[in-house]
């Protein structure tokens, strides 16, 4: 049993389409012995529509959050890669602007909160637990599995601002996932933007972006895909065959949140990680690799 | 008692419209002190100052006073005739009653009162002037060059020519240093081998040059016209007097492929090795750490096939003291470097273009290498992965340069122009290829500097894409490069087969270390510097010491030798006298109430302080005081405000003279 | 930039002493003579070559001399002549103005500044600044007082003052 303890901060898309991330995020926790409570009465951070038109707006939201974590002990934890960057947003920019500081303090009639420390899941599992324990708590070690990393713009981005590994090149994830015995492939467009939220008003421009990583991603022989953003993964997993349509191409990448694939790792099963879930099958890739 | 002159200068009208020159003459005759008052109306003009000098023989003057304009315009003047008078220049002083009184004031009444109050200051303050002798030091007339570059060598070559001793100092093996790597030149495409060789050559044959190789610079005491240099030459297991330079061993020695940092790493060398064929000297160097011999203990065949009997493994560092007068420090530049910086270095590199483990993105001196008809390719442009003719090549301009957040926000001045050349270069190589640029400004100041980049563009047809490089990565043999061309506002991407990046020009490491040892003071990137950025562009505040080069600051060939050849005229003009003469004003300890705190040796900007030990005759220690070298103090005065003890003083400036001007008020 | 002021006539006149290194502020000075720039005469100003060579008892003594009020000027912190001369005159000043305060100095009667070489109009905003606060506030007592007080009164009567007064 660690003594970790956590406010969770899910966000609005793991208590819809990204419910699998939440439900593995859960049993993972759980499994690590990793206390995790929900802020109670927390609100939408706003990404991403937001801080594009209004900043007051999109500031005082994260700040209401901020605020509203105090409720539970333990550093904040964040899965979703927008909020995390709305958080961390939030307190750079509040904490450099006393004016901004001032009317979102109006806003949301009462004081900012500065202090409280958000972190990514990412974050606590390389961290604050560290590799070594993590390493200790895996059953079933996934070294057959050639996993290509996605970070995306937001996890790292940008430069000072979440600090949460190297801007450009960052290992925090191979770190995580290579813990659990996964093999981790280098390729080129783990930074790369996969297009967000234009999912909706400008599909083309996503259909173009998410084409370019699966593309790479394949040619560098990745088995599978593992992200930490539940926009990512819609835009991955969910377009996946609409692109193989697209661009004629044929990929069949199942796309894993980080938490589903550490959880396989630790022994869990495919309902409380919600696999079947996945719009890319994983179960023929898990099944031929025997980690089922 | 003293007897002091004071003269009013009119300045035509500048002073007497304003200022009552009689009456303050007046009111400066009823000071107690002085003697002789009078009014004039050109203090300055040659019989201003016959009047002055005639009052200072007649009436017997001891002090003098001249009332006129400010001491920064013609203290030297009125100094001088004091001393054709016969009085040490000290023992005047002047009362600026224009700059500080008459231009600034409208009323008659208030300004003459202040011109009467101004002269009775610096009545007071003269009466405890001082008989200061000028301060003369010995000079020895021999420099010493840091760096055997173009830098250095220019500088050793024209101090050298002018017929002084120079001791030239180089880390390396051969002198030549960058220049010698490059393979033409902006803006007229000469060859850099033919240009740079003769002037090694010269070096060496010089009979006014002694030249260390392979050597560092150990230690530095003294001061000005007097240092004392040691200087480490590391072991060259090759007896320099010996060795004939037939570079038979080179040949044998069976460790030959160790990467040639000469060419870059892309050509290879021996264990025993000149790091190029035009060599200065012509003297191989053992690598011990790749060196068979030094490793396991066997082999040793080169001093088998060593005719003359040079190769010596027993050779040990040697330590060489150089009593110079003068040191240029012409130490260079290197390239930053897109690798993973280690933690704690405020210089980042670049992740986005993979920390340099793409074979094929290589740095602009690499590229020389490749375009050098002596360099590993033998001139061909071939990239270094498969040895293959690239026909896509892509340049990227301000790599850490003008990059704040990669810890350098300077620009490197020199990449604009070497990019247009290589741009050239490859064209001129491969006739088929197509050169892109990826710039933020092209900065093109110099002489057919901007004629020659248009020329890249309009003859030679390379594309300049403004905008910046988000990310480059392989794709299969090519690399992709995706970057922004904020001109028409896309993004593009150009699949190349080689890049080229215009990395940051950056100090040698351990240029800090040397600054300290010479006492000089370098920037927050480390460059050195200068003593003033317009008027003292060559000198250090440290006296006797001169830069040149890139180590001041980013600059390319034709500045370095304008540069090289200024600090060499510096210390020529330096080398001109037997002794050095210098103002007098210097800091001086009383010995008596000094309680060798050595608060003063913390806040001196200039390291004049030494400790001194003062002894009985029997030699016994009785204490140890601080000493001021006053051919090292500048006469700042620090010292004296920090002095807890007020047992230093500073000449011209001592408590005694400041508080009687407050005291006359 | 020639400045025209109505004369005018005050009940007080402070004087204002003016400690400057020669590099920076005494040629800001003089600027502001070749430009012709008009401010208050009250202003004496005495020269060093850095503001490292001020030692804060000139101005002590200044305010004892009937200063009212006290300027200190130099190079811009990183310009100057002496390379680092005015960081130390600005660290000693930052301490010694705590202790002038202490002792119940008013800091408005001192004014420390950078005015470089080329700053001609600022010396005239500085001086002319600093004399009409100095008059505003009138002239300065405390020293004057403490000068007296130094002057044995009786008041402060113990033996040892006594016999130490006697033997003077």
């Amino acid at each position: 049993m660690s003594d970790l303890r956590y406010s969770y901060y899910p966000g609005c898309s793991l208590h819809a389409s990204a419910g699998e991330y939440d439900l593995s995020t859960r049993e993972l926790f759980a499994a690590l012995g990793i206390g995790l409570e929900e802020i109670p009465d927390w609100i939408c951070c706003g990404a991403t529509p937001a801080h594009n038109v209004d900043e007051l707006l999109s500031l005082s939201l994260s700040a209401k959050n901020l605020a509203l974590a105090r409720q539970v002990p333990g550093d904040m934890a964040v899965a979703c890669a927008s909020c995390f960057s709305r958080l961390k947003f939030t307190q750079h920019i509040l904490g450099e602007n006393e004016t901004k500081r001032q009317l979102v303090e109006k806003a949301i009639d009462g004081p900012v909160h500065l202090e409280h420390r958000v972190k990514h899941l990412l974050e606590i599992l390389a961290r604050d637990l560290g590799l070594d324990r993590l390493t200790q708590a895996v059953k079933k070690p996934l070294g057959t599995l050639k996993v290509a990393c996605y970070y995306g713009c937001l996890l790292t981005r940008p430069t000072d601002v979440p600090n949460l590994d190297c801007t450009e090149a960052p290992t925090i994830m191979e770190k995580v996932i290579e813990a659990a015995g996964a093999q981790t492939i280098a390729w080129s467009h783990r930074l790369e933007c996969c297009g967000a939220n234009f999912t909706l008003s400008r599909p083309g421009v996503v259909l173009q972006l998410s084409h370019a990583i699966l593309d790479s991603a394949k040619a560098a022989g990745a088995d599978c895909i593992m992200v930490a953003c539940p926009l990512c993964h819609g835009n991955l997993d969910i377009r996946q065959q609409e692109i193989e349509g697209v661009y004629s191409a044929r990929y069949g990448l199942p796309v894993f949140y980080i938490t589903q694939l550490l959880g396989l790792a630790l022994g869990l099963s495919v309902e409380q990680l919600g696999l079947d879930a996945l719009i890319v099958n994983p179960l023929p890739l898990l099944n031929e690799r025997g980690l089922l | 008692m003293s007897r002091i002159g004071v003269f009013v200068c009119h300045c035509g009208e500048n002073i007497a419209r304003t200022v009552d020159v009689e009456r303050v003459a007046g009111a400066a005759g009823q000071l107690p002190g002085v003697a002789f008052a009078t009014d004039y109306k050109y203090m300055c003009s040659d019989p201003g100052q016959g009047l002055l000098k005639k009052a200072i023989t007649e009436q017997r003057l001891t002090h003098v006073v001249v009332a006129a304009c400010s001491p920064r315009m013609h203290e030297r003047t009125f100094r001088k005739a004091v001393e054709q008078a016969g009085l040490n220049p000290f023992l005047c002083e002047m009362a600026n009653i224009r700059e500080h009184c008459s231009w600034v004031h409208e009323d008659r009444e208030e300004a003459t009162a202040k011109a009467i109050e101004i002269v009775g200051m610096l009545v007071e303050r003269v009466k405890r002037n001082r008989v200061l002798p000028t301060i003369t030091v010995p000079v020895t007339k021999k420099a010493l060059v840091i760096g055997g570059g173009i830098a250095g060598i220019q500088a050793a070559l024209d101090i050298a020519d002018a017929g002084h001793q120079v001791v030239l100092v180089e880390r390396e093996p051969s002198i030549g240093g960058h220049m010698a790597q490059l393979s033409e030149t902006f803006p007229t495409l000469d060859c850099s081998q033919c240009i740079m060789t003769p002037k090694m050559v010269d070096v060496a044959n010089h009979p006014n040059i002694t030249l260390h190789t392979y050597s560092e610079i150990e230690q530095v005491d003294g001061y000005i016209g007097n240092f004392q240099v040691t200087i480490r030459k590391k072991a060259r297991s090759v007896d320099e007097q010996i060795c004939t330079g037939c570079g038979v061993c080179l040949t044998k020695c069976p460790q030959n492929k160790i990467p040639n940092r000469f060419d870059r790493n892309l050509g290879t060398r021996s264990a025993i090795y000149v790091p190029f064929p035009q060599a200065v000297p012509n003297i191989p160097v053992i690598d011990r750490e790749h060196c068979t011999k030094f490793k396991t203990g066997k082999c040793g065949v080169c001093q088998k096939v060593c005719g003359p009997g040079a190769v010596d493994f027993e050779q040990e560092d040697r330590l060489v003291v150089e009593p110079v007068g003068a040191i240029v420090v012409a130490t260079g530049f290197e390239l930053y470097s897109i690798e993973e910086k280690p933690k704690g270095s405020p210089i980042k590199g670049y992740g986005e273009f993979g920390h340099g483990k793409i074979p094929d993105v290589i740095d602009g001196l690499t590229f020389e290498r490749l375009a050098s008809a002596s360099g590993p390719t033998g001139g061909k442009i071939l990239r270094p992965s498969d040895g293959k003719e690239p026909k896509q090549v892509v340049f990227i301009q301000c790599v850490g340069s003008r990059a704040r957040e990669k810890g350098i926000s300077y620009c490197s001045k020199i990449c604009c122009m070497y990019t247009a050349k290589h741009t050239m270069l490859f064209r001129h190589k491969v006739h088929d290829g197509q050169a892109y640029v990826f710039f933020m400004d092209a900065r093109t100041p110099g002489k057919g500097y901007d004629e020659f980049w248009r020329r890249s563009i309009e003859e030679e047809e390379a594309v300049y894409i403004r905008g910046m490089v988000s990310r480059l990565y392989q794709k299969g043999d090519k690399i992709v490069v995706m970057g922004s061309d904020i001109a028409v506002g896309v993004q593009v991407e150009i699949e190349a087969d080689l890049v080229v990046l215009a990395t940051a020009v950056q100090p040698r490491q351990g240029a800090d270390a040397l600054a300290q040892k010479l006492g000089i003071s370098y920037d927050k990137y480390h460059f050195y510097s200068e003593a003033h950025a317009k008027l003292k562009p060559v000198e250090c505040a440290t006296a006797g010491i001169y830069l040149a080069g890139v180590c001041q600051g980013p600059k390319d060939i034709p500045d370095t030798v304008s540069q090289a050849s200024a600090a060499a005229a510096k210390v020529m003009t330096l080398f001109a006298r037997d002794q050095l003469e210098r103002e007098p004003i210097v800091a001086r300890v009383q010995e008596r109430n000094c309680v060798g705190c050595f608060a003063c040796m913390k806040v001196c900007p200039y390291g004049a302080i030494e400790e001194k030990e003062i002894r009985d005759r029997s030699g016994k220690l009785l204490k140890t005081v601080a000493y001021v070298n006053p051919g090292v103090c500048a006469g700042c005065g620090t010292c004296q405000a920090t002095c807890p003890s007020k047992s230093v003083e500073l000449d011209g400036y001592t408590d005694e003279q400041i508080i009687s001007m407050i005291e006359a008020l | 930039m020639t400045v025209h002021h109505a004369k005018q006539k005050h009940d007080f006149e402070p004087k204002i002493i003016a400690f400057v290194c020669t590099w920076c502020t005494y040629a800001g000075a003089d600027l502001a003579g070749t430009s012709r720039m008009q401010y208050p005469t009250n202003v004496r100003v005495v020269k060093f070559p850095c503001t490292g060579r001020i030692d804060p008892v000139f101005i002590l003594k200044a305010f004892q001399q009937g200063a009212d009020g006290v300027l200190v000027s130099g190079c811009h912190p990183g310009d100057c002549h002496y390379m680092a001369g005015n960081f130390h005159a600005r660290r000693r000043f930052a301490a010694f103005r705590k202790l002038l305060e202490f002792i119940g100095v008013d800091l408005q009667r001192l004014q420390f500044s950078w005015v470089s070489a080329a700053e001609g109009g600022k010396w005239v905003e500085v001086v002319t600044e600093l004399t009409e606060q100095v008059r505003a506030m009138g002239p300065m007592q405390e020293f004057k007082a403490l000068a007296l007080e130094e002057q044995w009164s009786g008041r402060l009567d113990t033996p040892e003052l006594q016999e130490a007064y006697q033997a003077i």
